[in-house]
């Protein structure tokens, strides 16, 4: 598939595909990207295995945008491409978030931080068509990463050193949303962040749904790699998540990450 | 192109290898086309043992130059409910199922071959000695008398073809071989995945929750070729060969050394439909 577009927003990169045969893709659900030409190539021979990658928007006719934050090789790589492009697609896969019931009096408050911001975006530009009232708390490591809020001018956001928007962590904004009336979290980001929203949540009782990320070399339960462990045991997150309900959580934890985020 | 393998008629030799291609997750993940264009001449199922298993404790992956080193520990809902839930929906793909099983003990093997022996819709039973996750299967697959005993326990249960599944981490892959035909065997299937270690590149320690993995991938096909070829000069049952293969091309090399099908495994995870692909690529150049 062809890269019709790319861009930058802050230090991470939009890739826009035009697939006029795509299915409708929900919030939440992801693709597995891999470049036709060059993959891998980096030092090392990876990456090898495709890289899943959330939806993060769509323009209704066919064109689909992703956000990458080039960690690794992979999505090094992929934020390298340009206009022109080949890009192998393997999606959309995945649940994606559950649809709110319009009976539901409750308030969608969404919640993201770092990369996670992609799948949140996402599901906050559903909402906005819907015309569905919602929170968007984002929070990001300093002002350079923050740039990708300016998108989003009803934002809260929130950075670790304060350079953009309130100095702290999601967690202040958070408290607020969740004592300003019945809430419904729906949350993205590094796992630190998703533990304390957890917890948080569980204490008010509070329903939440978390879009979580597990090292994945299929994404369509081949392999049985994602495995992540929950009350009712171990489940492949590319299959029966990747976004889990708070309730079957007893507390989110990093698996396969060098660097314990 | 169509290819018979003990008796069974094929419509090409491209089949899945254990434990990489869940027709049931495909088709929640692509709908019913996972099932109607099924990538493989015949379906192989995941190990199935006699009790549940969650697995091994993730990580699970490690990714290496063209290969994969996985530590997955065999998870699985245990034959009855593999019987009640999957085996109803597996009849249904528009190709023959094989079933492979891994039994602890002998006991275990009797019990899983006679409940799978009764399906009305498995072809043949795929018995996986050779798992390098699991201690007592890299023991069995490694020691021809063990794999002896091993077959002879099971083979009087059953008419239906028994593929033995070797282990690449044994000495000598083809005497095991041999003691395996000579118990009756039907046909061999080969290789499993190499014992292969990762380490945490910060602290050096073992990076998957097993310890030890499984390697796969196209950096595993010299070995995979070359044990194939000595298996195949060694037995007269037909061999499933497998290691590597993502091409047309990788295929057709395993079917020279002797092999009569091959089977594909991670190269299925970057391409659902590498099993499609790579029967065609081999019908194109086995045309001309
Ligand atoms: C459902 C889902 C959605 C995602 N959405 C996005 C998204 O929208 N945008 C985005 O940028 N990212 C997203 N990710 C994360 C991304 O897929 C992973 O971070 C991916 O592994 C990055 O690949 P890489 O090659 O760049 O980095 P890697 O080198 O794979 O590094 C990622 C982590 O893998 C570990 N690692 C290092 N070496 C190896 C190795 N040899 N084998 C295995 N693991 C190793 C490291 O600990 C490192 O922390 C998503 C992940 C999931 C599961
Ligand atoms: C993730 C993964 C899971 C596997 N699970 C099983 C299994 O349950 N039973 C089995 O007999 N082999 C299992 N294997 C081994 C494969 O069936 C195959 O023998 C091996 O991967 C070599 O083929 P490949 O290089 O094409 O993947 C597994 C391999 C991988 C990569
Ligand atoms: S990534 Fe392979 S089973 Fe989930």
């Amino acid at each position: 598939m062809s890269i019709v577009e790319t861009r930058s927003l802050g230090l991470y990169q939009v890739i826009k595909v035009q697939d006029d045969q795509a299915p409708e893709v929900r919030p939440g659900q992801f693709h597995m990207l891999s470049a036709t030409v060059g993959w891998g190539g980096e030092g090392g021979g990876r990456p090898w295995l495709a890289r899943a990658i959330s939806f993060l928007s769509s323009d209704g006719n066919g064109g689909i945008e992703f956000l990458v934050d080039g960690i690794g090789p992979g999505t090094r790589q992929l934020a390298l491409l340009k206009q022109g492009d080949q890009l192998d697609l393997v999606g959309p896969l995945g649940n994606g978030f559950p649809e709110l019931a319009a009976s539901e009096e409750t308030t969608p408050c969404l919640v993201a931080g770092g990369i996670g911001i992609a799948p949140i975006l996402a599901l906050s530009q559903q909402l906005a068509l819907a015309g569905t009232e919602h929170d968007l708390i984002l929070g990001f490591r300093n002002a350079e990463f923050a740039d990708a809020a300016a998108a989003w001018p009803d934002a809260t956001v929130a950075t670790d050193d304060g350079s953009v928007g309130e100095q702290g962590t999601v967690m202040a904004p958070l408290a607020r949303a969740l004592d300003a009336g019945p809430r419904t979290v729906y949350a993205c980001g590094p796992p630190l962040m998703l533990e304390a929203v957890r917890s948080r949540c569980e204490e008010s009782d509070t329903p939440a749904w978390f879009a979580l990320e597990a090292p994945m070399a299929c994404g369509f339960g081949a392999c049985f790699g994602c495995a992540v462990e929950t009350k009712n045991g171990i489940v492949r997150l590319c299959v029966d998540g990747p976004v889990i309900s708070g309730s079957v959580l007893a507390g989110i934890t990093s698996t396969g990450r060098v660097d314990g985020q | 192109m169509s290819v018979n393998f003990c008796g069974i008629e094929l419509a090409h030799p491209v089949v899945n290898s254990s434990g990489t291609f869940d027709p049931l997750a495909a088709r929640r993940a692509f709908g019913d086309a996972a099932f109607t264009n099924f990538p493989f001449s015949a379906h192989v199922t995941k190990t199935i043992t006699v009790a549940a298993r969650q697995g091994n404790r993730p990580p699970r992956l490690w990714e290496a130059p063209t290969s994969l080193i996985n530590s997955i520990g065999l998870p699985n809902k245990g034959i009855e409910r593999w019987l009640a839930e999957d085996y109803p929906q597996l009849r249904e793909l528009p190709v023959p199922l094989i079933v492979n099983v891994m039994g602890f003990d002998t006991d275990e093997l009797i019990q899983l071959v006679g409940a799978v022996a009764q399906l009305a819709d498995v072809v043949a039973i795929e018995l996986n000695v050779s798992c390098p996750n699991v201690e007592t299967g890299t023991i069995i697959g490694s020691d021809p008398d063990e794999c002896s005993r091993t077959v002879n326990a099971v083979r009087g249960l059953t008419t239906l073809p028994l593929i033995v599944k070797l282990t690449p981490n044994a000495t000598d892959p083809a005497a095991v071989a041999l003691a395996a035909q000579e118990a009756g065997a039907d046909a061999i299937s080969m290789i499993n995945t190499l014992r292969g270690l990762a380490l945490d590149p910060t602290t050096l320690e073992p990076w998957l929750g097993g310890g030890t993995g499984g390697v796969s991938g196209p950096a595993v096909k010299a070995v995979a070729l070359a044990q194939t070829a000595s298996v195949c000069a060694a037995v007269s049952i037909p061999i499933i060969g497998m290691g590597g293969i993502d091409s047309g091309h990788a295929a057709r090399e395993f079917l020279a050394a002797g092999a009569t099908l091959v089977a594909v495994g991670t190269a299925s995870f970057t391409d659902p439909t590498a099993g499609s692909r790579i029967s065609a690529e081999l019908g194109a150049m086995t045309a001309h």
